[in-house]
Protein backbone atom coordinates (compact mmCIF):
# COMPACT_ATOMS: atom_id res chain seq x y z
CA UNK A 1 0.00 0.00 0.00
CA UNK A 2 1.20 3.42 -0.92
CA UNK A 3 1.13 4.74 2.58
CA UNK A 4 3.29 2.10 4.25
CA UNK A 5 6.59 3.94 4.19
CA UNK A 6 5.02 7.07 5.51
CA UNK A 7 3.58 5.22 8.42
CA UNK A 8 7.07 4.56 9.71
CA UNK A 9 6.64 7.81 11.56
CA UNK A 10 3.96 7.69 14.19
CA UNK A 11 1.38 10.36 13.59
CA UNK A 12 -1.67 11.29 15.53
CA UNK A 13 -4.42 10.43 13.12
CA UNK A 14 -7.81 11.96 13.36
CA UNK A 15 -10.74 11.25 11.13
CA UNK A 16 -12.05 14.74 11.61
CA UNK A 17 -10.49 18.06 10.72
CA UNK A 18 -8.07 19.46 13.24
CA UNK A 19 -9.76 21.92 15.53
CA UNK A 20 -6.97 24.39 15.06
CA UNK A 21 -6.23 25.10 11.43
CA UNK A 22 -3.51 27.51 12.27
CA UNK A 23 -0.05 27.50 10.79
CA UNK A 24 1.14 25.23 13.58
CA UNK A 25 -0.51 22.29 11.84
CA UNK A 26 2.43 21.97 9.48
CA UNK A 27 5.91 21.96 10.96
CA UNK A 28 7.61 23.90 8.21
CA UNK A 29 5.58 26.97 9.01
CA UNK A 30 7.79 27.76 11.96
CA UNK A 31 10.63 29.33 10.08
CA UNK A 32 10.12 32.44 8.03
CA UNK A 33 6.50 32.24 7.16
CA UNK A 34 5.22 35.70 7.72
CA UNK A 35 8.34 37.75 7.93
CA UNK A 36 6.97 40.23 5.47
CA UNK A 37 3.60 40.50 7.14
CA UNK A 38 5.09 40.57 10.62
CA UNK A 39 7.23 43.58 9.85
CA UNK A 40 5.85 46.59 11.65
CA UNK A 41 5.10 49.81 9.85
CA UNK A 42 8.09 51.36 11.58
CA UNK A 43 10.41 48.58 10.38
CA UNK A 44 9.08 48.90 6.86
CA UNK A 45 9.59 52.66 6.87
CA UNK A 46 13.10 52.20 8.17
CA UNK A 47 13.84 49.57 5.54
CA UNK A 48 12.43 51.78 2.81
CA UNK A 49 14.74 54.56 3.92
CA UNK A 50 17.70 52.16 3.92
CA UNK A 51 16.86 51.06 0.39
CA UNK A 52 16.61 54.64 -0.78
CA UNK A 53 19.96 55.47 0.79
CA UNK A 54 21.52 52.38 -0.78
CA UNK A 55 20.06 53.32 -4.14
CA UNK A 56 21.79 56.66 -3.83
CA UNK A 57 25.07 54.84 -3.33
CA UNK A 58 25.34 54.47 0.45
CA UNK A 59 27.35 51.35 1.11
CA UNK A 60 26.65 51.33 4.89
CA UNK A 61 22.91 51.35 4.14
CA UNK A 62 23.33 48.40 1.80
CA UNK A 63 25.47 46.60 4.37
CA UNK A 64 22.66 47.00 6.89
CA UNK A 65 20.23 45.45 4.42
CA UNK A 66 22.64 42.57 3.86
CA UNK A 67 22.86 41.95 7.60
CA UNK A 68 19.08 41.85 7.84
CA UNK A 69 18.74 39.10 5.27
CA UNK A 70 22.00 37.18 4.99
CA UNK A 71 21.20 34.62 7.66
CA UNK A 72 17.79 33.77 6.18
CA UNK A 73 19.26 33.57 2.69
CA UNK A 74 22.02 31.28 3.88
CA UNK A 75 19.57 29.08 5.77
CA UNK A 76 17.39 28.65 2.69
CA UNK A 77 20.28 27.92 0.32
CA UNK A 78 21.90 25.53 2.78
CA UNK A 79 18.79 23.44 3.28
CA UNK A 80 17.95 23.49 -0.39
CA UNK A 81 21.38 22.72 -1.80
CA UNK A 82 22.87 20.68 1.02
CA UNK A 83 26.31 22.21 0.56
CA UNK A 84 27.86 24.93 2.70
CA UNK A 85 30.14 25.95 -0.10
CA UNK A 86 27.31 26.26 -2.65
CA UNK A 87 25.14 28.08 -0.11
CA UNK A 88 27.94 30.58 0.51
CA UNK A 89 28.41 31.13 -3.22
CA UNK A 90 24.69 31.65 -3.71
CA UNK A 91 24.47 34.15 -0.85
CA UNK A 92 27.49 36.06 -2.16
CA UNK A 93 26.18 36.17 -5.72
CA UNK A 94 22.68 37.11 -4.59
CA UNK A 95 23.81 40.14 -2.62
CA UNK A 96 26.22 41.15 -5.36
CA UNK A 97 23.36 41.08 -7.85
CA UNK A 98 21.16 42.98 -5.45
CA UNK A 99 23.91 45.60 -5.12
CA UNK A 100 24.26 45.95 -8.87
CA UNK A 101 20.58 46.07 -9.65
CA UNK A 102 19.22 47.84 -6.58
CA UNK A 103 18.58 50.82 -8.79
CA UNK A 104 15.95 48.77 -10.61
CA UNK A 105 14.04 48.07 -7.39
CA UNK A 106 10.83 50.10 -7.67
CA UNK A 107 9.14 49.18 -4.36
CA UNK A 108 6.50 47.24 -6.26
CA UNK A 109 7.06 44.29 -3.95
CA UNK A 110 8.77 44.00 -0.59
CA UNK A 111 12.55 43.94 -0.51
CA UNK A 112 12.19 40.56 1.18
CA UNK A 113 10.36 39.17 -1.87
CA UNK A 114 12.83 40.82 -4.22
CA UNK A 115 15.96 39.40 -2.58
CA UNK A 116 14.33 35.98 -2.30
CA UNK A 117 13.46 36.14 -5.99
CA UNK A 118 17.14 36.61 -6.75
CA UNK A 119 18.14 33.79 -4.42
CA UNK A 120 15.54 31.33 -5.67
CA UNK A 121 16.52 32.03 -9.28
CA UNK A 122 20.17 31.40 -8.51
CA UNK A 123 19.33 28.20 -6.63
CA UNK A 124 17.09 27.00 -9.45
CA UNK A 125 19.89 27.59 -11.96
CA UNK A 126 22.30 25.61 -9.83
CA UNK A 127 19.84 22.76 -9.29
CA UNK A 128 19.19 22.58 -13.03
CA UNK A 129 22.90 22.45 -13.75
CA UNK A 130 23.24 19.66 -11.21
CA UNK A 131 20.47 17.70 -12.88
CA UNK A 132 22.14 18.06 -16.26
CA UNK A 133 25.51 16.99 -14.84
CA UNK A 134 23.74 14.23 -12.89
CA UNK A 135 25.52 15.29 -9.76
CA UNK A 136 24.41 13.65 -6.61
CA UNK A 137 23.05 16.48 -4.50
CA UNK A 138 22.56 14.13 -1.58
CA UNK A 139 26.31 14.27 -1.01
CA UNK A 140 26.77 17.15 1.39
CA UNK A 141 30.05 18.94 1.63
CA UNK A 142 31.17 21.59 4.05
CA UNK A 143 32.90 24.80 3.07
CA UNK A 144 36.30 23.12 2.98
CA UNK A 145 35.05 20.50 0.52
CA UNK A 146 34.91 17.71 3.07
CA UNK A 147 32.07 15.30 2.59
CA UNK A 148 29.61 15.21 5.45
CA UNK A 149 27.31 12.48 6.51
CA UNK A 150 23.87 13.69 5.55
CA UNK A 151 22.43 11.41 8.16
CA UNK A 152 24.03 13.51 10.83
CA UNK A 153 21.38 16.04 9.99
CA UNK A 154 18.80 13.54 11.14
CA UNK A 155 19.34 13.79 14.81
CA UNK A 156 17.36 12.59 17.73
CA UNK A 157 18.12 13.65 21.25
CA UNK A 158 17.05 10.23 22.43
CA UNK A 159 19.52 8.52 20.10
CA UNK A 160 21.82 7.31 22.81
CA UNK A 161 18.88 5.83 24.65
CA UNK A 162 17.62 3.99 21.61
CA UNK A 163 20.21 3.31 18.89
CA UNK A 164 17.83 1.10 16.94
CA UNK A 165 15.35 3.88 16.58
CA UNK A 166 18.09 6.32 15.59
CA UNK A 167 19.17 3.96 12.82
CA UNK A 168 15.59 3.77 11.61
CA UNK A 169 15.38 7.55 11.59
CA UNK A 170 18.59 7.82 9.60
CA UNK A 171 17.35 5.33 7.03
CA UNK A 172 14.14 7.26 6.67
CA UNK A 173 16.11 10.50 6.38
CA UNK A 174 18.14 9.05 3.51
CA UNK A 175 14.96 7.90 1.77
CA UNK A 176 13.39 11.30 2.14
CA UNK A 177 16.48 12.99 0.71
CA UNK A 178 16.34 10.63 -2.26
CA UNK A 179 12.66 11.43 -2.74
CA UNK A 180 13.36 15.17 -2.62
CA UNK A 181 16.11 14.78 -5.19
CA UNK A 182 13.66 13.19 -7.60
CA UNK A 183 11.54 16.33 -7.75
CA UNK A 184 12.10 18.78 -10.56
CA UNK A 185 14.03 21.90 -9.45
CA UNK A 186 10.85 23.95 -9.51
CA UNK A 187 8.87 21.40 -7.51
CA UNK A 188 11.72 21.15 -5.05
CA UNK A 189 11.80 24.91 -4.72
CA UNK A 190 8.08 25.27 -4.13
CA UNK A 191 8.13 22.43 -1.62
CA UNK A 192 11.11 23.96 0.18
CA UNK A 193 9.56 27.40 0.38
CA UNK A 194 6.22 26.05 1.54
CA UNK A 195 7.05 23.09 3.71
CA UNK A 196 10.40 24.02 5.21
CA UNK A 197 10.46 27.80 5.01
CA UNK A 198 6.74 28.18 5.67
CA UNK A 199 5.97 30.92 3.12
CA UNK A 200 2.49 31.67 1.84
CA UNK A 201 1.67 30.30 -1.61
CA UNK A 202 0.94 33.82 -2.78
CA UNK A 203 4.41 34.95 -1.74
CA UNK A 204 5.96 31.89 -3.38
CA UNK A 205 4.12 32.74 -6.59
CA UNK A 206 5.48 36.29 -6.44
CA UNK A 207 9.01 35.08 -5.86
CA UNK A 208 8.90 32.61 -8.70
CA UNK A 209 7.18 35.04 -11.08
CA UNK A 210 4.10 32.91 -11.33
CA UNK A 211 0.56 32.78 -9.93
CA UNK A 212 -0.59 31.47 -6.59
CA UNK A 213 -2.63 28.85 -8.44
CA UNK A 214 0.44 27.56 -10.29
CA UNK A 215 2.40 27.45 -7.05
CA UNK A 216 -0.44 25.50 -5.48
CA UNK A 217 -0.51 22.98 -8.33
CA UNK A 218 3.26 22.59 -8.20
CA UNK A 219 3.10 21.96 -4.46
CA UNK A 220 0.40 19.37 -4.90
CA UNK A 221 2.40 17.63 -7.63
CA UNK A 222 5.49 17.64 -5.41
CA UNK A 223 3.70 16.09 -2.44
CA UNK A 224 2.20 13.39 -4.66
CA UNK A 225 5.60 12.55 -6.09
CA UNK A 226 7.15 12.43 -2.64
CA UNK A 227 4.49 10.07 -1.42
CA UNK A 228 4.90 7.83 -4.44
CA UNK A 229 8.69 7.70 -4.10
CA UNK A 230 8.57 7.04 -0.39
CA UNK A 231 6.07 4.25 -0.89
CA UNK A 232 8.34 2.62 -3.49
CA UNK A 233 11.50 2.83 -1.46
CA UNK A 234 9.74 1.13 1.40
CA UNK B 1 -15.38 8.74 -5.00
CA UNK B 2 -19.01 9.88 -4.99
CA UNK B 3 -21.64 8.85 -2.51
CA UNK B 4 -25.36 9.49 -2.20
CA UNK B 5 -26.55 12.61 -0.51
CA UNK B 6 -23.38 14.64 -1.02
CA UNK B 7 -22.25 17.33 -3.38
CA UNK B 8 -21.43 15.41 -6.52
CA UNK B 9 -19.14 18.20 -7.74
CA UNK B 10 -16.74 17.67 -4.85
CA UNK B 11 -14.66 14.73 -5.97
CA UNK B 12 -12.13 12.80 -3.97
CA UNK B 13 -9.39 14.21 -6.23
CA UNK B 14 -10.41 17.72 -5.24
CA UNK B 15 -10.55 16.64 -1.61
CA UNK B 16 -6.99 15.28 -1.82
CA UNK B 17 -5.74 18.61 -3.08
CA UNK B 18 -7.62 20.46 -0.38
CA UNK B 19 -6.25 18.17 2.33
CA UNK B 20 -2.76 19.29 1.34
CA UNK B 21 -3.84 22.93 1.41
CA UNK B 22 -5.54 22.43 4.76
CA UNK B 23 -2.45 21.02 6.35
CA UNK B 24 -0.43 23.92 5.00
CA UNK B 25 -2.94 26.43 6.40
CA UNK B 26 -3.92 27.61 2.93
CA UNK B 27 -7.55 26.46 2.79
CA UNK B 28 -10.35 29.01 3.03
CA UNK B 29 -13.10 28.65 5.62
CA UNK B 30 -15.80 27.71 3.16
CA UNK B 31 -13.69 25.06 1.46
CA UNK B 32 -12.71 23.80 4.85
CA UNK B 33 -16.34 23.30 5.75
CA UNK B 34 -16.99 21.38 2.54
CA UNK B 35 -13.95 19.23 3.12
CA UNK B 36 -15.09 18.47 6.65
CA UNK B 37 -18.43 17.22 5.35
CA UNK B 38 -16.69 15.15 2.71
CA UNK B 39 -14.30 13.58 5.18
CA UNK B 40 -17.10 12.69 7.56
CA UNK B 41 -18.53 10.40 4.92
CA UNK B 42 -15.47 9.25 2.93
CA UNK B 43 -13.15 6.70 4.49
CA UNK B 44 -10.70 6.85 1.56
CA UNK B 45 -10.18 10.56 2.00
CA UNK B 46 -9.74 10.15 5.74
CA UNK B 47 -7.03 7.66 4.91
CA UNK B 48 -5.58 10.17 2.47
CA UNK B 49 -5.47 12.76 5.20
CA UNK B 50 -3.74 10.33 7.52
CA UNK B 51 -1.07 9.61 4.93
CA UNK B 52 -0.57 13.27 4.10
CA UNK B 53 -0.07 14.10 7.74
CA UNK B 54 2.34 11.22 8.06
CA UNK B 55 4.31 12.70 5.16
CA UNK B 56 4.51 15.94 7.09
CA UNK B 57 5.84 14.15 10.15
CA UNK B 58 8.35 12.22 8.08
CA UNK B 59 9.62 15.36 6.38
CA UNK B 60 10.35 16.89 9.76
CA UNK B 61 13.22 14.43 10.00
CA UNK B 62 15.32 16.78 7.83
CA UNK B 63 14.82 19.98 9.82
CA UNK B 64 15.89 23.44 8.70
CA UNK B 65 18.85 24.38 10.83
CA UNK B 66 20.35 27.77 11.41
CA UNK B 67 23.73 28.21 9.68
CA UNK B 68 26.56 27.90 12.17
CA UNK B 69 28.06 31.18 13.45
CA UNK B 70 31.28 30.22 11.73
CA UNK B 71 29.62 29.71 8.38
CA UNK B 72 27.69 32.93 8.77
CA UNK B 73 30.85 34.86 9.62
CA UNK B 74 32.72 33.37 6.66
CA UNK B 75 29.84 34.17 4.34
CA UNK B 76 29.69 37.75 5.55
CA UNK B 77 33.38 38.15 4.83
CA UNK B 78 32.89 36.73 1.34
CA UNK B 79 29.98 39.07 0.69
CA UNK B 80 31.97 42.04 1.96
CA UNK B 81 34.92 41.12 -0.24
CA UNK B 82 32.69 40.74 -3.26
CA UNK B 83 31.02 44.08 -2.62
CA UNK B 84 34.39 45.78 -2.17
CA UNK B 85 35.47 44.54 -5.58
CA UNK B 86 32.18 45.36 -7.24
CA UNK B 87 32.32 48.45 -9.42
CA UNK B 88 30.96 51.46 -7.65
CA UNK B 89 27.94 53.13 -9.15
CA UNK B 90 29.03 55.64 -11.75
CA UNK B 91 28.19 59.25 -10.92
CA UNK B 92 25.76 59.39 -13.84
CA UNK B 93 23.93 56.36 -12.54
CA UNK B 94 23.87 57.75 -9.03
CA UNK B 95 22.55 61.04 -10.33
CA UNK B 96 19.90 59.27 -12.40
CA UNK B 97 18.92 57.17 -9.40
CA UNK B 98 18.86 60.14 -7.11
CA UNK B 99 16.66 62.09 -9.51
CA UNK B 100 14.36 59.12 -9.95
CA UNK B 101 13.99 58.63 -6.21
CA UNK B 102 13.33 62.31 -5.65
CA UNK B 103 10.87 62.37 -8.53
CA UNK B 104 8.94 59.48 -6.99
CA UNK B 105 8.68 61.41 -3.75
CA UNK B 106 7.55 64.52 -5.57
CA UNK B 107 4.81 62.66 -7.37
CA UNK B 108 3.10 61.91 -4.11
CA UNK B 109 3.54 65.35 -2.59
CA UNK B 110 2.06 68.71 -3.51
CA UNK B 111 4.54 70.79 -5.42
CA UNK B 112 4.50 73.68 -2.98
CA UNK B 113 5.23 71.37 -0.08
CA UNK B 114 8.00 69.80 -2.10
CA UNK B 115 9.53 73.17 -2.79
CA UNK B 116 9.45 73.96 0.90
CA UNK B 117 10.98 70.59 1.70
CA UNK B 118 13.72 71.10 -0.85
CA UNK B 119 14.50 74.55 0.48
CA UNK B 120 14.47 73.25 4.03
CA UNK B 121 16.56 70.28 2.99
CA UNK B 122 19.14 72.54 1.43
CA UNK B 123 19.39 74.65 4.55
CA UNK B 124 19.34 71.61 6.79
CA UNK B 125 21.95 69.92 4.65
CA UNK B 126 24.22 72.93 4.93
CA UNK B 127 23.72 73.05 8.66
CA UNK B 128 24.13 69.30 8.96
CA UNK B 129 27.29 69.42 6.90
CA UNK B 130 28.65 72.10 9.14
CA UNK B 131 27.57 70.45 12.38
CA UNK B 132 28.29 66.87 11.25
CA UNK B 133 31.97 67.53 10.77
CA UNK B 134 34.08 67.55 13.87
CA UNK B 135 35.25 71.06 14.46
CA UNK B 136 38.50 71.62 16.14
CA UNK B 137 38.71 74.66 18.34
CA UNK B 138 41.57 76.24 20.21
CA UNK B 139 40.87 76.56 23.88
CA UNK B 140 39.90 80.15 24.60
CA UNK B 141 42.09 80.55 27.63
CA UNK B 142 45.33 79.73 25.85
CA UNK B 143 47.40 82.47 24.30
CA UNK B 144 49.67 80.71 21.80
CA UNK B 145 52.44 83.21 22.53
CA UNK B 146 52.54 82.17 26.17
CA UNK B 147 51.91 78.46 25.69
CA UNK B 148 54.59 76.20 27.15
CA UNK B 149 57.47 75.22 24.90
CA UNK B 150 57.33 71.57 23.91
CA UNK B 151 60.82 71.38 22.51
CA UNK B 152 63.59 73.02 20.48
CA UNK B 153 64.19 71.37 17.14
CA UNK B 154 66.99 73.43 15.63
CA UNK B 155 69.62 76.06 16.60
CA UNK B 156 71.55 77.87 13.85
CA UNK B 157 73.96 80.77 14.52
CA UNK B 158 74.64 83.34 11.79
CA UNK B 159 78.23 84.58 12.37
CA UNK B 160 77.87 87.52 9.98
CA UNK B 161 74.97 89.12 11.77
CA UNK B 162 75.56 87.58 15.20
CA UNK B 163 71.95 86.34 15.39
CA UNK B 164 70.77 82.88 16.30
CA UNK B 165 67.80 81.10 14.67
CA UNK B 166 65.96 78.78 17.08
CA UNK B 167 63.14 76.57 15.85
CA UNK B 168 60.78 75.27 18.48
CA UNK B 169 57.23 74.15 18.98
CA UNK B 170 54.71 75.12 21.62
CA UNK B 171 52.02 73.07 23.27
CA UNK B 172 48.67 74.59 22.36
CA UNK B 173 45.58 72.99 23.89
CA UNK B 174 42.84 72.29 21.43
CA UNK B 175 39.61 70.37 21.52
CA UNK B 176 37.61 68.64 18.85
CA UNK B 177 33.92 67.90 18.92
CA UNK B 178 32.20 65.34 16.70
CA UNK B 179 30.72 61.87 16.53
CA UNK B 180 32.94 59.10 17.84
CA UNK B 181 32.90 57.30 14.50
CA UNK B 182 34.40 60.28 12.71
CA UNK B 183 37.95 59.55 11.47
CA UNK B 184 39.42 62.68 13.10
CA UNK B 185 37.82 61.98 16.45
CA UNK B 186 38.77 58.33 16.22
CA UNK B 187 42.42 59.09 15.54
CA UNK B 188 42.41 61.38 18.60
CA UNK B 189 40.82 58.64 20.68
CA UNK B 190 43.48 56.17 19.52
CA UNK B 191 46.10 58.71 20.58
CA UNK B 192 44.29 58.96 23.92
CA UNK B 193 44.76 55.25 24.51
CA UNK B 194 48.51 55.88 24.44
CA UNK B 195 48.43 58.47 27.24
CA UNK B 196 50.30 56.54 29.92
CA UNK B 197 50.40 59.46 32.32
CA UNK B 198 46.66 59.84 32.45
CA UNK B 199 44.85 56.56 33.21
CA UNK B 200 41.45 58.27 33.20
CA UNK B 201 41.93 59.53 29.64
CA UNK B 202 43.21 56.14 28.54
CA UNK B 203 40.21 54.35 29.99
CA UNK B 204 37.67 56.83 28.65
CA UNK B 205 39.17 56.73 25.15
CA UNK B 206 39.15 52.95 25.12
CA UNK B 207 35.58 52.81 26.37
CA UNK B 208 34.36 55.09 23.59
CA UNK B 209 36.37 53.24 20.95
CA UNK B 210 35.15 49.84 22.06
CA UNK B 211 31.53 50.96 22.09
CA UNK B 212 31.83 52.63 18.71
CA UNK B 213 33.59 49.72 17.12
CA UNK B 214 31.15 46.95 18.03
CA UNK B 215 29.09 46.27 14.94
CA UNK B 216 30.64 49.16 13.02
CA UNK B 217 31.97 48.05 9.66
CA UNK B 218 34.06 51.18 9.37
CA UNK B 219 36.31 49.85 12.12
CA UNK B 220 37.45 47.01 9.86
CA UNK B 221 40.25 48.96 8.23
CA UNK B 222 41.45 50.82 11.28
CA UNK B 223 44.61 49.01 12.32
CA UNK B 224 45.59 51.71 14.83
CA UNK B 225 42.38 51.17 16.71
CA UNK B 226 42.81 47.41 16.61
CA UNK B 227 46.34 47.62 18.01
CA UNK B 228 45.20 49.98 20.75
CA UNK B 229 42.47 47.57 21.77
CA UNK B 230 44.89 44.63 21.84
CA UNK B 231 47.39 46.57 23.95
CA UNK B 232 44.64 47.51 26.38
CA UNK B 233 43.39 43.95 26.60
CA UNK B 234 46.87 42.68 27.40
CA UNK B 235 48.19 45.40 29.67
CA UNK B 236 45.50 47.70 31.06
CA UNK B 237 45.28 47.34 34.85
CA UNK B 238 41.53 47.99 34.93
CA UNK B 239 39.30 44.92 34.35
CA UNK B 240 36.56 47.21 33.08
CA UNK B 241 38.83 48.64 30.39
CA UNK B 242 39.95 45.15 29.41
CA UNK B 243 36.32 44.09 29.05
CA UNK B 244 35.69 47.11 26.86
CA UNK B 245 38.69 46.20 24.76
CA UNK B 246 37.33 42.65 24.42
CA UNK B 247 34.01 43.93 23.13
CA UNK B 248 35.78 46.25 20.74
CA UNK B 249 37.92 43.44 19.35
CA UNK B 250 35.06 41.01 18.79
CA UNK B 251 34.24 42.17 15.21
CA UNK B 252 37.84 41.46 14.16
CA UNK B 253 38.11 37.92 15.45
CA UNK B 254 36.84 36.19 12.33
CA UNK B 255 39.57 37.62 10.14
CA UNK B 256 42.43 38.72 12.37
CA UNK B 257 44.54 35.99 13.93
CA UNK B 258 46.43 38.52 16.05
CA UNK B 259 43.22 39.76 17.61
CA UNK B 260 42.15 36.16 18.16
CA UNK B 261 45.48 35.35 19.81
CA UNK B 262 45.12 38.32 22.11
CA UNK B 263 41.72 37.10 23.23
CA UNK B 264 43.02 33.55 23.68
CA UNK B 265 45.81 34.92 25.86
CA UNK B 266 43.18 36.72 27.85
CA UNK B 267 41.27 33.46 28.34
CA UNK B 268 44.38 31.78 29.69
CA UNK B 269 46.13 34.55 31.57
CA UNK B 270 43.86 37.41 32.56
CA UNK B 271 43.84 38.02 36.30
CA UNK B 272 40.10 38.65 36.42
CA UNK B 273 37.79 35.59 36.07
CA UNK B 274 34.96 37.71 34.66
CA UNK B 275 37.20 39.06 31.91
CA UNK B 276 38.28 35.50 31.11
CA UNK B 277 34.64 34.37 30.95
CA UNK B 278 33.80 37.27 28.66
CA UNK B 279 36.78 36.39 26.49
CA UNK B 280 35.38 32.87 26.08
CA UNK B 281 32.01 34.33 25.18
CA UNK B 282 33.36 36.56 22.40
CA UNK B 283 35.21 33.59 20.91
CA UNK B 284 31.91 31.81 20.16
CA UNK B 285 31.75 32.81 16.46
CA UNK B 286 35.25 31.41 15.86
CA UNK B 287 34.91 28.34 18.05
CA UNK B 288 35.66 26.08 15.09
CA UNK B 289 39.26 27.30 15.07
CA UNK B 290 41.48 24.50 16.38
CA UNK B 291 43.54 26.85 18.53
CA UNK B 292 40.36 28.14 20.15
CA UNK B 293 39.20 24.60 20.76
CA UNK B 294 42.54 23.66 22.24
CA UNK B 295 42.40 26.54 24.70
CA UNK B 296 38.81 25.73 25.60
CA UNK B 297 39.68 22.07 26.20
CA UNK B 298 42.59 23.13 28.41
CA UNK B 299 40.45 25.47 30.47
CA UNK B 300 37.57 22.98 30.66
CA UNK B 301 39.89 20.25 31.94
CA UNK B 302 42.41 21.99 34.13
CA UNK B 303 41.37 25.48 35.13
CA UNK B 304 41.11 26.23 38.81
CA UNK B 305 37.96 28.29 38.42
CA UNK B 306 34.75 26.21 38.34
CA UNK B 307 33.01 29.07 36.52
CA UNK B 308 35.51 29.01 33.68
CA UNK B 309 35.50 25.23 33.48
CA UNK B 310 31.73 25.33 33.12
CA UNK B 311 31.72 28.13 30.56
CA UNK B 312 34.35 26.38 28.43
CA UNK B 313 32.59 23.06 28.66
CA UNK B 314 29.29 24.66 27.63
CA UNK B 315 30.93 26.33 24.69
CA UNK B 316 32.52 23.06 23.57
CA UNK B 317 29.19 21.27 23.84
CA UNK B 318 27.47 23.90 21.73
CA UNK B 319 29.94 23.62 18.89
CA UNK B 320 28.66 22.16 15.64
CA UNK B 321 29.44 18.46 15.66
CA UNK B 322 30.74 18.42 12.11
CA UNK B 323 33.29 20.96 11.03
Amino acid sequence: MASDALRMQPAVISSALPANRSSQTWPGRRALHTRASMATAEERASETELIRQAQKGSRPAFDTLVRQYDQAVLRLALHLLGSESDAQDIAQEAFLKAYRYLGNFRFECSFYTWIYRIVTNLCLDLMRRRKVRREDPAVIVDSSGEELDILNMVSDERASANPGRELERKELGAKIQTALDKLTPRERMVFELKHYQGLRLRTIGEMLNTTEETAKNTLFRATKKLRATLAVVR
Amino acid sequence: MRWPGHDSTFSCDAAHEQITLLLYGELGDEDCHKLEQHLAACADCRDEMEVTRALSSAMAILPVREPSPNLLAQTRLKIDDALEQAPRHSWTRQLRQSLWTDFRLLRTTPVAASALLLAGGALGGFAGLHLGRPHQEAAAFVDPASAPIAGVTSVVEDPTTGTVRVEYSRLVAESAVGPAADPVIRSLLVAGTRAPLNAGVQSAALGVLANTCVGNEACGSDDGLRSALMVALRYDPSPRVREQALNGLSPYLAEDMHARDAVLESVLEDADPQVRADAIRVLAPVSADSSVQQVLHTVAAHDQSPLLRTVSRTMLEQMPQVQ
